[in-house]
């Protein structure tokens, strides 16, 4: 799996530091995406949802696994490329110094319809970055749900479409958080993610 | 013990014609005050989330195992529910529709519409399924959580016969429906 030639980290450094919010596209080579996805979609996802009494209410599709359990060689390789070029590049536009989370895990999200994710801020202490591979070849229009929003003060003030061979990095320290959502996909659509945080060193 | 009729005394006087469209719906169900104990009880089950058996749609559900009829530990509105799958149902669908029916399950089924429910609710050849609508919550049809732009409703008996399908659309907002289901199959019991 190779970083695709045209990314320069050093390119997004100035946007960081103005939003702490960032797209890198094209993320891989396009060959490296294709493989991903295809080996996504043949791994088996499980349906998740949050109970009303859950603090977060979500519904969707994941699969997780970790260096020593991963379903596939790309998968194994997706974890490899995360832990070790993933960091440094996320380490390289933020400037701060980044670790993997302790349980090293990678998890696949899949929001097919019905799927959303109520707003919520990642911070828990420890993350610092969170990280968002996006894996949709496909587009439709926000009101078909499934977007990457981002709140200000109660207010939507970036939507963002479900991304191919993209990289979204957002900061989600407290004093810098973002509260985001993805509101329901009201079609038969199928959003791909592989999503997860950086803490830091 | 004897468990009194659970239908509504006008569904025992004089049972409906079936819909021929294969969808029908009666209000007012079951004997007064048994959805009242129903409810409360079913909303309590611990449903999972899930595809629906066509795979055509996220619902959360469960089974409810009922108790015999001589298993007095159980409360008595699952006695009625266990009449009303075995013998109540049963009788009025042969009323309605002229043919014998027998539950093709053991158990009945809780199923409940959370935000991000929606599916296909389908039977095949010679089967029925009979939903009894437990929600007393209301609220716009554009949040969805409708069947066949019909809210599931409360004491509401929602009839499915032999080799229909109807879209239960899905729910968009924090709001719940619930309902218990009994499943039938055309003929009489071996």
């Amino acid at each position: 799996m190779r970083t695709h030639p045209s990314l320069h980290p050093q390119d997004f450094t100035p946007i960081w530091t103005r939003r702490g919010n960032v797209r890198l596209q094209p993320l891989w080579n396009p060959e490296d995406a294709q493989a991903l996805r295809s080996a996504l979609r043949t791994t088996p996802h499980t349906l998740q949802a949050g109970l009303p009494e859950d603090p977060l209410r979500y519904q969707y599709w994941t699969a997780t696994w970790n260096r020593d359990d991963a379903p596939l060689p790309a998968l194994a390789e997706l974890h490899r490329w995360i832990e070790q070029e993933l960091r440094v590049l996320a380490e390289q536009i933020s400037g701060m110094r980044l670790l993997s989370p302790p349980d090293g895990l990678v998890m696949s999200v899949l929001y097919g319809r019905g799927c959303y994710l109520d707003a919520h801020n990642d911070a828990d202490g420890q993350r610092a970055v969170a990280y968002v591979l996006g894996l949709t070849d496909d587009r439709w229009p926000a009101e078909e749900g499934g977007h990457l929003e981002f709140f200000r003060q109660d207010r939507v003030v970036e939507r963002r479409p479900p991304g191919w061979n993209s990289l979204d990095l957002f900061h989600v320290e407290h004093h810098r958080s973002f509260v985001h959502q993805v509101p329901m996909v009201t079609t038969h659509r199928e959003r791909r993610v592989i999503a997860g945080w950086f803490h830091r060193a | 013990m004897t468990t009194p009729p659970t239908l509504h005394p006008r569904l025992l006087r004089q049972p409906p014609r079936w819909e021929p469209s294969g969808l029908g719906q009666l209000p007012e169900a079951l004997a007064p005050g048994l959805a009242a104990q129903l409810a409360p009880l079913t909303m309590r089950l611990p449903v999972q989330p899930g595809l629906a058996d066509n795979q055509s749609g996220v619902l959360w559900r469960c089974a409810v195992q009922i108790p015999s009829p001589s298993e007095p530990q159980h409360p008595a509105p699952w006695r009625a529910a266990r009449r009303l799958l075995v013998r109540d149902l049963p009788w009025l669908l042969q009323q309605m529709t002229g043919q014998p029916w027998t539950p093709r399950q053991t158990f009945i089924e809780a199923w409940a519409l959370r935000k991000g429910s929606g599916f296909i609710w389908q039977t095949g050849e010679h089967e029925l399924d009979a939903l009894l609508g437990l929600s007393v919550a209301q609220w716009p049809d554009a949040w969805g959580g409708r069947c066949n732009d019909v809210a599931l409703g409360y004491d509401r008996l929602t009839l499915l016969g032999p080799v229909a399908a109807v879209e239960v659309s899905l729910l968009r907002e924090h709001v719940e429906a619930w309902a218990l289901v009994f499943r039938f199959r055309q003929g009489t019991s071996q």
